[in-house]
This record gives C-alpha cells, structure tokens and sequence, in this order.
C-alpha cells in the first residue's frame, strides 16, 4: 500500500483560510480561533524565560524553536487565547517541516482579512515578528550548516 | 481537532438561527418574558453555554464565563493575565460582548449603537434594549 501523500503546507494554509471563510461571521471565526487556542501543546515551564519571550508582543508570549530530525518542532504560548489560537494554525503549517519546505512556502494567512480582522495592529505585529523569527532562525540554521545566504529569505515579513 | 471546532461552531450556528427565526416570526406576539426567555437561549448558543452556567445578570461577566469555561480558567483570571499584559487587543470577553452586539445588529436587522451598548451593563437591559429595538422596527 502507498504511503499517503502529506499535504503541503499552502494546502494546510488555504485549508485554515476556507475554514474561516466558511464560517462567516466575525463572532464564529473569533471563537474558532479562541478555540484553536485551547488545542496549543503544553509549553514546557522550563522555556518560560525571557531568551524565549517575544517582546515586539504586548501581552506575555514565548516561542521555542528547534529542529527535530531536520523537522522544525516550534512551541509557544500566550497570556491573550487569540494569540494562541494564531499560534496554533501557524504550528499548524509550520512543525514537521523541513527547512527546503518552509524555504519554499510564502505565508499570506496574515494578510488576510478573515484572519487579520481579530487582531489589534499591535498583536498582528508580533505575531508577523514570530513568523519572521521563525524564517530568522532557519537561516541562522542554514547558516551554520549550508553557507543559504539570508538573501534567499521567502519571509515576507523579515527585515 | 480544527474541524472538530469548526464543526461544533457550525452547530452552534445553526442552534442560534433558530432562535433568531423563533423570535423575528413571533414578534409581533410575544411577551417581554417570553422574548428574554428565547433570547437567552439564542445567546447560550453563541456563547456556547448552556443556560444554568450563567449565574449572574451582569453581561460582561457572562461574556467572561464564556471565556472562561472556553478556556478552563477560574473565574477573574483570565481577564486578570489579559488586562494585566497590557495587551494591543481587548481582553476576551471584551471582544465577545463587542462581537456579540454586532451578531445581534446584523441577524436581527437592528441597530444597538456604542452609545446603547455602553450603557448596557446587565443581561435585563440588554433584553430591554433588544424588546423596543424590535418593537420599534416593526411599527
């Protein structure tokens, strides 16, 4: 029997997007994402350090990352249950990738009008850094690794 | 797990309209009482409560229950961890009232301005507000 093939990551992204989208209404889609929240793994105590807080994020919220088999394992957490609903579709996407996948893949859910309407520009902020940290971290990876130049970055949201 | 919640929140939907039809057809006839009675119902299923979770007629503290049973947490500290990180958004059950009173404007085809929704501090004058609201539109 054939392995099934696993969905890409613009597939799981646009998957998310139509769930919203499907549900219509901003109070539906906010409780979704509140609910998603509730579904993020357990953060580990141990990474509750200030290495691991985001600061470019006004309320409490940290972010672990690193590779696992050459897979990406991100963990995190938030004070704010949007928050962590966001953390949890953009993990989603995002673990058990491998670093040519995610080199290759250009997140918009954050452009999107059925996402970005339930956060104030201060938390869309952060979590914009997350994903450009996220692509950050990769390089830095790469860096030591494969010589990737930071040029190659799909990051739309790295400076 | 994320079709799971999208499901159950598509139920819900649907347990809500039900409610809105109930009360938008029997209008014209129904009581003061009746109407809260409904409307509660309606806002149970959007809140995703059931009616003998809520043990208080303040309306921003029902909107925090239903964070909280959402999220597991004892009552108050939700709100507490959220208002105390200062953060760029409203808490939770900020923005389910806000969400909430837009629901209602728009599957009930009236308009409960900020001004209303400011001086609405209880379930009772919600239902207040709704009853003339409706009664209103209907003249």
């Amino acid at each position: 029997m054939s392995e099934q093939k696993r969905e890409s990551m613009k597939q799981i992204e646009d998957d998310i997007l139509a769930d919203l989208l499907e549900l219509e209404d901003q109070m539906s889609q906010y409780t979704f994402l509140v609910e998603c929240g509730l579904e993020l793994p357990e953060y580990p105590a141990a990474l509750k350090k200030d290495e691991y807080l985001i600061h470019e994020c006004q309320v409490n919220t940290w972010m672990h990352l690193e590779w696992i088999d050459d897979c990406l394992n991100w963990q995190g957490i938030s004070d704010s249950l949007v928050i962590c609903g966001a953390l949890s579709l953009l993990m989603e996407i995002y673990n058990g990738r491998t670093r040519e996948e995610i080199q290759n893949f250009h997140c918009s859910i954050l452009e999107q009008p059925c996402f970005r309407v339930h956060f104030a520009q201060e938390q869309l902020k952060g979590l914009e850094y997350m994903v450009a940290k996220l692509y950050e971290h990769r390089l830095q990876s790469d860096c030591v690794h494969e010589q990737v130049a930071k040029a190659d970055c799909e990051c739309p949201f790295y400076k | 797990m994320r079709k799971t919640i999208k499901e159950k929140i598509l139920q819900q939907k649907k347990d809500s309209q039900f409610y809105v039809k109930m009360i938008c057809e029997g209008q014209s006839s129904l009581s003061r009482e009746v109407f809260g009675r409904l409307f509660l119902q309606y806002m149970c299923a959007k809140f995703l409560l059931e009616p003998e979770e809520i043990t208080t007629d303040n309306f921003y503290e029902i909107c925090q229950i239903s964070a909280e049973k959402a999220a597991k947490r004892p009552h108050g500290e939700l709100d507490a961890a959220e208002a105390a990180s200062k953060c760029g958004g409203a808490t939770t059950a900020m923005n389910k009232k806000i969400l909430f009173l837009l629901a209602v404007n728009r599957e009930y085809g009236i308009n409960v301005t900020a001004e209303d929704s400011v001086r609405i501090d209880t379930f009772t004058q919600l239902c207040d507000c709704i009853y003339q609201k409706l009664e209103e539109k209907q003249v």
